[in-house]
């Protein structure tokens, strides 16, 4: 066999092996489930503001297996996430990478402006926005799509929405973001269309927020 | 891995890498016959699936020149499917089947036989009786395709001017 | 401008029912079954594959039925199929140095060791319509195999087949395709659209699934004078190459079949530079299945694309990367094509429009001309349009 470069699928900042003995299930029905969640993600985005449940199957997924991944979160990397998607994850959790290598083959990286998908556990310690790619003029869909996991899509924060997808004005609670994230935003509106997209997560809900919603934090 | 009755592996009993590629070679009801001689009778353990039985594509590379950079050739199809035994103690072996084509029962049964393979109980039987056999079988196919096209082998000769 | 035409629904449906009823001919007959396609027509299986870019060969036999053997139609059920696939990955390069060789001949050196091998080819057949094989010949096939199977008995095991091309790197006279280690994932056309300039990886992929009758047209070409190649066939092998996957959940690559390719490896004339002495270059095709004409007409066309990055004017169309891979893909030309059935009835209606105006136009004109008549008569416009 002649020499060969590893292939990009190895390229992992988990350089370890997959743990089969301990790998959490996908879903049971890939096709059918990742369509469902697909169209639950894009409800959420297409309405910001609105909270729309994933109600993904996702047999023996334990939220409380020490990481407190929410299953939205897993669930959504499940349906979007694939071997041409580099996802970030801020902490270290080997049931979660283990998890997306196996059943997407997403490679997962530490590379900021690598990452096309990012899930964020610990939203009051996230990395400056604009590390991220924001995508360029001619492809500004190349944008990171961050999933951050908050306290509470109900209570916290106040703030308005306004934007398209939103007739007039949204109001919307969110608990356990800080205020550095909401400034970092509004400094990104001017590099329109390029721009970060993220989601809200928590327990198995989410809150969508394109990069095209104008947020005013009472 | 040109031949497949011979193993590289120390140990003389065919290595993971190498059953695996038996394993994909084999069509479906070779399979079937082979484990069940091979299970004479007892059933296996059961098994959940970590990746139920799943058909996609691979996109095949070339190299430029057969030597030089890769290139992107076309697609072949693939089935793959992961399965996790269930036993009440030790660690649960788990099989994977990944092969070309698009046939389900087939990556059912040879992830099946992969798991069986690294299963103490099963182990020598699955050598004995499923490997062995299949690995033969391959060897002689080959054997068969190889020997019809050196028929076909010109053998040049010259033309001697005898006085 | 296509126009949104209502109604004739039913004579889709109608339109449906007489394309099966053709495709199926006269009852009397027994069906064609996929795997006799598959088993019999092993050739169109590998155009279909290789154009359709998806090697199973019971969905492109399967193709070709539906088709009723119209092989740029199957190509296109095999396009349009694998979209609905998910894709697991890239597989480990083609080792086709490893390939269980059935067919392997040089033209350019007589003795190469392995020897020259014919395989199974029409090359040595009288071109001569076989009637026998109008009736069916079972025993026939029988006596073949005898022949075949008494004659390998004598016969001495393969001998080893390296690349007859790495013969004459002895003398450093041919360039050497090599492996870059900072070489960039290479392009794939399947995700991204052509984009110029375009790196020789994404023109090899481009011309791998081009027309096989577009291809052999421009290699034809470049052999007439557009391009100056002189090619030699340097090596043509045909035979089972393994695949391998890289399994992330195993850690090592795993073999996870064969596939029947055909390689093929030309030899052209570079004329050398300042900085570069004469060498030999090389023009190289890669096709699924038994495909040689495919795999030839390939590699004079990738030569002929190679003019500008060795430092050759670029005077024919066949040198042009946006003349031959624009052109090269018969699904799009044949969309683009046979779009123009669909309605134009607007679009045509304004063309007419226009030239009823136009020709009314002129006859004012001609009248006007004759009612004040000129010293010299200004020679007469032809149509404008």
């Amino acid at each position: 066999m002649l020499p060969d470069k590893l292939s990009t699928t190895l390229h992992s900042s988990n350089a370890a092996g997959i743990d089969l003995a301990t790998l959490t299930p996908g879903f049971s029905d890939t096709v059918h489930d990742s369509q469902g969640v697909f169209r639950a993600l894009l409800d959420a985005l297409s309405r910001p503001g609105k909270i729309v449940s994933i109600d993904a199957v996702l047999p023996g997924f334990e939220q409380d297996g020490g990481t407190h991944v929410p299953m939205a979160a897993f669930a959504a990397l499940l349906a979007l996430a694939d071997y041409s998607t580099p996802v970030l994850l801020q902490h270290e959790h080997r049931g979660l990478s283990d998890a997306l290598r196996f059943h997407t083959g997403a490679p997962l990286t530490l590379d900021l402006a690598q990452a096309v998908f990012a899930y964020l556990h610990d939203a009051a310690s996230m990395p400056p926005l604009d590390a991220f790619s924001l995508g360029d003029p001619e492809t500004p869909e190349n944008g990171a799509m961050l999933f951050i996991r908050v306290d509470s899509l109900e209570h916290g924060t106040p703030m308005t929405w306004r934007g398209p997808g939103i007739r007039d004005k949204q109001s919307v609670h969110i608990a356990g973001v800080p205020a550095s994230f909401w400034h970092e935003r509004a400094l990104l509106a001017s590099e329109f269309p390029c721009g970060i997209d993220c989601y809200f997560v928590h327990g198995g809900s989410v809150i969508g927020l394109p990069r095209t919603t104008r947020v005013e934090v009472a | 891995m040109s031949t497949f009755a011979q193993t590289s592996a120390p140990s003389g009993l065919a290595t993971r890498q190498e059953w695996l590629a038996i394993l994909a070679r084999t069509p479906r009801a070779r399979m079937k016959e082979a484990l069940d001689t091979a299970l004479d009778g007892v059933s296996p353990p059961e098994f959940d699936w970590l990746r139920a039985p799943d058909i996609g594509l691979a996109m095949v590379r070339g190299r430029i020149g057969g030597t030089g950079d890769a290139f992107n050739l076309g697609e072949v199809t693939v089935t793959r499917a992961t399965l996790r035994l269930r036993v009440r103690e030790g660690r649960a072996a788990v099989g994977v089947a990944v092969h070309m084509g698009r046939d389900k029962e087939r990556a059912t049964l040879a992830a099946l036989a992969d798991a069986l393979l690294q299963t103490p109980a099963f182990e020598a039987r699955m050598h004995e009786h499923l490997l062995a056999p299949l690995a033969a079988r391959i060897t002689e196919s080959r054997a068969q395709k190889q020997a019809r096209a050196a028929a076909t082998k010109v053998e040049f000769f010259t033309m001697v001017r005898g006085d | 401008m296509y126009v949104a035409v209502k109604g004739g629904e039913r004579a889709i449906e109608r339109s449906w029912d007489l394309l099966a009823v053709n495709r199926r001919g006269d009852e009397a007959f027994p069906e064609l079954s996929v795997d006799q396609i598959r088993e019999q027509l092993r050739l169109a299986v590998a155009r279909v594959m290789t154009e359709g870019s998806v090697y199973d060969e019971e969905l492109a036999a399967l193709a070709i039925k539906q088709a009723a053997g119209d092989l740029v139609e199957a190509i296109f059920l095999l396009r349009a199929y694998r979209t609905t696939l998910p894709r697991f990955g890239y597989t480990v390069p083609l080792d086709t140095q490893a390939m269980q060789v059935e067919r392997r001949i040089s033209a350019a050196f007589k003795d190469i060791p392995g020897g020259q091998m014919l395989g199974g080819t029409y090359d040595y057949t009288q071109r001569l319509l076989d009637f026998s094989l109008l009736a069916e010949g079972g025993l026939r096939a029988c006596n073949t195999d005898a022949k075949l199977a008494s004659a390998s008995k004598q016969e001495p095991k393969q001998e080893a087949m390296p690349r007859v091309l790495a013969l004459l790197d002895k003398e450093g006279l041919i360039e050497q395709e090599k492996m870059h280690d900072d070489a960039p994932e290479p392009g794939d056309l399947s995700r991204e659209p052509l984009m110029f300039p375009v790196e020789r990886p994404v023109r090899l992929q481009n011309l791998a699934r081009a027309d096989e009758g577009f291809l052999l047209a421009v290699g034809y070409a470049t052999q007439r004078g557009y391009a100056n190649s002189h090619p030699f066939a340097g090596e043509i092998r045909h035979g089972e190459v393994a695949v391998e996957l890289e399994i992330e959940e195993l850690g090592f690559a795993v073999e996870i079949g064969d596939i029947e390719i055909t390689e093929c490896q030309m030899i052209n004339q570079f004329a050398g530079s300042s900085k570069v002495p004469p060498t030999f270059t090389q023009g190289y095709g890669l096709a699924f299945g038994h495909s040689e004409r495919k795999a030839m007409a390939m590699a004079l066309v990738d030569r002929a694309l190679r003019a500008q990055e060795l430092g050759e004017t670029v005077a024919a169309p066949t040198q042009d990367p946006e003349f031959v891979l624009y052109h090269s893909d018969n699904v799009e030309a044949s969309g683009f094509v046979q779009h123009l059935k669909l309605p134009h009835y607007v679009d045509f209606q304004s063309e007419l429009e226009l030239l009823r105006r136009l020709r009314a136009g002129m006859e004012k004109e001609a009248q006007h001309e004759q009612q004040v008549p000129h010293v010299q008569q200004e020679p007469s416009e032809e149509n404008a349009a």
